[in-house]
């Protein structure tokens, strides 16, 4: 089951966090679990990990959290995007774009040459 | 940013709301988890297992999420804070040992310190203190005392104004009467611009004004300082334009200098300002060459001290040229205010010789907190090497070598923090006993040997070069414990490079208290030769009392017929062998007069100036009654009166000076430096002494006597010697005094061996520095000999294994004995040897500053040498027998 699976590169789970939460408010399970089904399964965030970063991001203002019901009325913390993570958001997904072009580049030039 | 520091705080106050936030939250996520799984068709049970195993530790993720709010830093201090505590408390006996070690260093150093403080370092509480300069102002055949002439200030004043704004002051004592009584004070005449230019400020009423004592005239106001303004006046503005008589002249009370003013010498406690030329008392005479003022001053604004100095040089030679009958070769110079603040004439380079000798003490004190940390250094290293196994065990766990150091650290800095507590009331307690030991001057002083900023700092200083010197070979230690390396071999093979550094600690200790008290021998040897030397009079049985008829307003003839009865009364006293006058007696400090000196017949070559020779003024009972022998001619006797033709006895040294090889009695001088006279009969020669103004060990300097009755003094000390304890004849002469003239204060009441030993120009210095260096010697032994005591203990205690197999196969008792002792003694000897050397050194330091004192003094080194050697040996023998009579089966079972 773990060989199906890529293990995220290091700094890429705050922007997945981001990205997960720039769709709407969520609790930690459900970041992660959207993580995993975007991905279609293919990304899958260590559950251990998860909430340091988003303790991270909330300390850096990126996020804030508020306490909420669940789906199935449970007391649940939600985070959800602030402006500035917004902004970090599109900074990090552009910062991630340049890189993984250029990755390419090399990865192409490599095979081509 | 401030998101940040607001979470940051909210984590670390609101820390159980954060904590039980963080659980839920967690919780939360399991729950869902678990639901997820059981939907999709695992047991209960299982897919709670499967949801804990897929989440990982719970307490490492707690643990993650805690460093990722960023507040580990401050929390896990708090935790090694709380480690520390619990440390400590769990060893009540190391602890209380360390804190009263710790609190008697730091104390040590706090106290002497807090006395330097107050006599070198505090500032007047005026504005910009740091622009004050003190003048100085030396001319040719002048003895030494660099005061001022009225008229030489006049004129620095007009060629130098633009440099420096100088004003002038005089101390001076007087009677304060209120009714019909009278207080005798300390006086201080002061320029019109005295108050203006220092910057001080009234407290009430107002100050003395520049129109004021500008000449001779009717200014009959005075201004009192704050001090005794409460003390006296019980501070009730209503003494404003009250009326009161000084020396009998009435005069006003205009008002109060501002809180905390009391004079510009630091200690002298001043306690009526009045005008410079005030008719009541102590104005200074138009005479060039009577140098009498203090002259203090402060810089325009922009001049520096380089240019307002170099400015005064030029001033001295025009005054030198312009004047050459008084001003011959004057030297003027500027030195910053503060190096005046405890010496009213101090001359260039004094000011860093006293700060040399402070400098000497706080080191020696600072050694002993060395020594005390030593102590505590070494019994952390022994505490480490037992908690090895434990710190092993924790680095392999994962514990940053930082935090462990971290931790080590934390609990020297406890220690170090409540020693420095503990210190501060220690020195407090100290600086109170400082502060109460009566000095025998004169003039009243008051000494703020209080807690200020500056003294806070040091003591906190202490504190930490304390915590660092305590924690940082044991805390390294920890931090460099191999985890490898101490799991495997266990932890007495580790020991052994830990003990070799608490036998180096010892041996430094060693090292220190030979030295610390062989600093005291030398001090105990320079006491005792200042008391051994030839004073040249006998100091014992004379009880001394001082009083001034002026101040409540006697005239001369008054005055002379008060002193006349009083003598004959107190020489009917039982008990009394002789009784006297004189105005001033060896060690008091106070000049009665200092005269040029000029012989008859012996006119002056051109640019020679007469030379200034200090005198007393002394009735003729003096020489019997200090036992000063006369060697030739005559002593005074009561017919050399005012009708009577003028006559002095002079010392050997005066004989000497001026008529060598020659037959000095029978020649004339005068004190006037005139060539007009009058003349001055020598009649007798007096063998040298000790005199007022000498320091106790200079050389005998030229002297000369005047009968009391050819120089009338209103102020005068009365000498009674005494046939049995001179105290006793106190009551006697008080009542004496009362009956003659009551209302008349007397003052200075003491005998002559006190005055000698309290006073600064007597022995009081060496004293001081004996019982100083005596306190921090005896500190520094008691120390040492704790170390070595742990050290050779310890060292037993662990050995104990080796000693039972020893004795089972056949020691005797005295070869384990012998082995104990075998360590302790290369660590003393090697530890005395080096203390010794260092010693030396300090020694030809010393033998350069500190009176009687050699470089090679066998007494004083081996007597500190053996006494730390014995008193350590006695210390080791006690754990030394401890092992030579274990039990062999104890001993072996023992692991």
């Amino acid at each position: 089951m773990a060989g199906d699976h890529l293990d995220l590169p290091q700094g890429t789970l705050d922007l997945l966090i981001l990205k997960t939460l720039a769709l709407g408010p969520q609790h930690g399970w459900a970041v992660s679990e959207r993580i995993q089904q975007i991905s279609s399964d293919a990304l899958r965030v260590r559950q251990g990990s998860l909430y340091p970063a988003l303790h991270r991001l909330e300390r850096r203002g990126w996020i804030k959290a508020r306490w909420g019901a669940s789906e199935n009325n449970r007391r649940a913390k939600y985070y959800e995007l602030t402006g500035r993570g917004r902004k970090q958001l599109e900074t990090d997904t552009t910062t991630w774009r340049k890189l993984t072009a250029a990755v390419d580049q090399v990865l192409e030039a490599g095979v081509g040459g | 940013m401030l998101t940040d520091f607001l979470y940051r705080m909210r984590a670390l106050f609101r820390k159980s709301a954060v904590e039980r936030e963080m659980e839920d939250e967690l919780r939360a996520h399991l729950e869902q988890e678990t639901e997820k799984l059981v939907a999709s068709g695992f047991s209960r049970e299982e897919a709670m297992r499967q949801a804990r195993l897929e989440f990982g530790g719970l307490d490492g993720v707690k643990e993650e999420c805690r460093e990722a709010r960023g507040i580990s830093f401050v929390e896990t201090l708090l935790q090694d804070v709380r480690y520390g505590l619990r440390q400590l408390r769990r060893n009540p006996g190391f602890t209380a040992v360390g804190i009263i070690t710790l609190a008697l260093g730091i104390g040590a150093n706090t106290a002497i310190f807090s006395v330097a403080n107050a006599l070198y370092f505090t500032e007047l509480p005026v504005p910009n203190p740091g622009e004050l300069v003190s003048l100085g102002f030396l001319a040719k055949g002048n003895p030494g005392i660099p005061t001022v002439s009225y008229s030489d200030l006049q004129d620095i004043r007009r060629q130098g104004g633009q440099w420096v704004n100088l004003f002038a002051y005089r101390l001076g004592m007087a009677g304060l009467g209120i009714g019909n009584q009278a207080d005798h004070i300390m006086t201080s005449n002061v320029d019109g611009n005295y108050f203006s230019t220092l910057g001080v400020k009234p407290a009430l009423g107002r100050l003395i004004l520049p129109s004021e004592s500008k000449a001779p005239g009717p200014d009959r106001v005075i201004v009192l300082a704050y001090p005794f303004w409460k003390s006296h006046f019980g501070g009730k503005p209503s003494i404003l334009g009250k009326a009161v008589r000084l020396n009998g002249h009435p005069v006003t009370i205009v008002g109060v200098a501002q809180k905390g003013f009391h004079g510009v010498l630091g200690a002298m406690n001043v306690q009526v300002f009045l005008p410079m030329m005030a008719p009541s008392a102590n104005s200074p005479r138009m005479d060039r060459a009577d140098r009498n003022l203090f002259v203090l001053g402060r810089l325009r604004p922009g001049v520096g001290l380089a240019g307002a100095d170099a400015a005064m040089k030029l001033i001295a030679g025009r005054l030198a040229k312009d004047y050459p009958k008084t001003d011959q070769g004057a030297r003027i110079w500027l030195l910053p205010q503060k190096e005046a603040m405890l010496n009213p004439f101090p001359k260039p380079g004094e000011y860093q010789q006293q700060l040399v000798v402070i400098g000497f003490f706080l080191a020696l004190a600072l050694l002993v907190l060395l020594l005390a940390c030593f102590n505590l250094a070494s019994v952390l290293l022994v505490r480490a090497s037992a908690r090895e196994h434990e710190m092993a065990v924790r680095a392999a766990l994962g514990a940053a070598g930082r935090r462990l150091l971290r931790q080590v650290l934390t609990e020297s800095c406890l220690l170090a923090f409540f020693g420095c507590i503990a210190g501060i009331v220690v020195s407090i307690w100290s600086a109170a006993v400082l502060q109460s030991i009566h000095l025998s001057t004169a003039l009243p002083v008051i000494f703020h040997f209080g807690f200020d900023g500056r003294v806070f700092a040091y003591a906190v200083g202490a504190a930490i070069l304390a915590a660092l010197v305590v924690g940082i070979l044991p805390a390294l230690r920890a931090a460099r414990a191999n985890a490898h390396s101490a799991l495997r071999e266990g932890q007495h093979s580790v020991a052994g490079g830990r003990h070799r550094l608490r036998r180096l600690l010892v041996m430094a200790q060693i090292a220190g208290s030979v030295l610390l008290l062989i600093v005291a021998g030398l001090f105990t040897r320079s006491l005792l030769a200042a008391q051994k030397m030839n004073l040249g009079f006998n100091p014992d049985h004379i009880l001394m009392v001082a009083m001034d008829p002026g101040e409540t307003g006697y005239n001369q003839a008054q005055g002379q017929e008060f002193y006349d009865h009083l003598l004959r009364r107190m020489r009917a006293l039982p008990g009394v062998r002789q009784v006297s006058l004189a105005f001033t007696y060896p060690s008091n400090g106070m000049v009665a007069d200092v005269a040029p000196i000029l012989v008859q017949n012996r006119p002056l070559q051109p640019g020679q100036v007469p030379p200034m020779i200090f005198g007393d003024t002394v009735s003729p009972g003096y020489f019997p009654t200090m036992g000063i022998p006369i060697v030739r001619g005559r002593p005074f006797r009561d017919s050399d009166d005012e009708k009577a033709p003028l006559v002095a006895v002079i010392n050997q040294a005066m004989a000497q000076r001026f008529w060598p090889h020659q037959e000095a009695l029978g020649r004339k001088f005068s004190t006037s430096g005139a060539a007009a006279g009058p003349w001055i009969e020598v009649v007798g020669i007096s063998r040298n002494s000790k005199t007022n103004f000498d320091s106790m060990t200079a050389r005998p300097a030229p002297y000369f006597y005047l009968p009391l009755k050819q120089h009338f003094s209103s102020f005068e000390t009365l000498l009674v010697k005494t046939a049995g304890p001179p105290d006793s004849a106190i009551p006697g002469v008080e009542r004496g005094v009362r009956r003659l003239a009551p209302g008349l204060p007397v003052f200075n009441v003491r005998t002559l061996r006190q005055a000698l030993n309290g006073s600064f120009t007597g022995f009081y210095a060496f004293h001081l520095g004996t019982d100083l260096a005596a306190a921090l010697g005896f500190l520094g032994l008691i120390l040492a000999v704790v170390g070595v005591y742990g050290v050779v203990s310890y060292s037993m205690a662990r050995r104990t294994h080796e000693i039972g197999v020893r004795i089972a196969v056949g020691a005797q008792r005295s070869d384990i004995l012998w082995m104990a002792l075998r360590q302790a003694v290369a660590l003393i000897a090697v530890g005395a040897a080096i203390g010794v050397l260092l010693a030396l050194g300090l020694a030809k330091f010393m033998a350069n500053v500190v009176y009687g004192i050699s470089a090679y003094d066998p007494v004083a080194f081996v007597s500190a040498t053996l006494l730390v050697a014995i008193v350590a040996l006695l210390a080791c023998a006690i754990p030394a027998r401890r092992a030579a009579r274990v039990d062999p089966v104890v001993a072996l079972r023992h692991e």
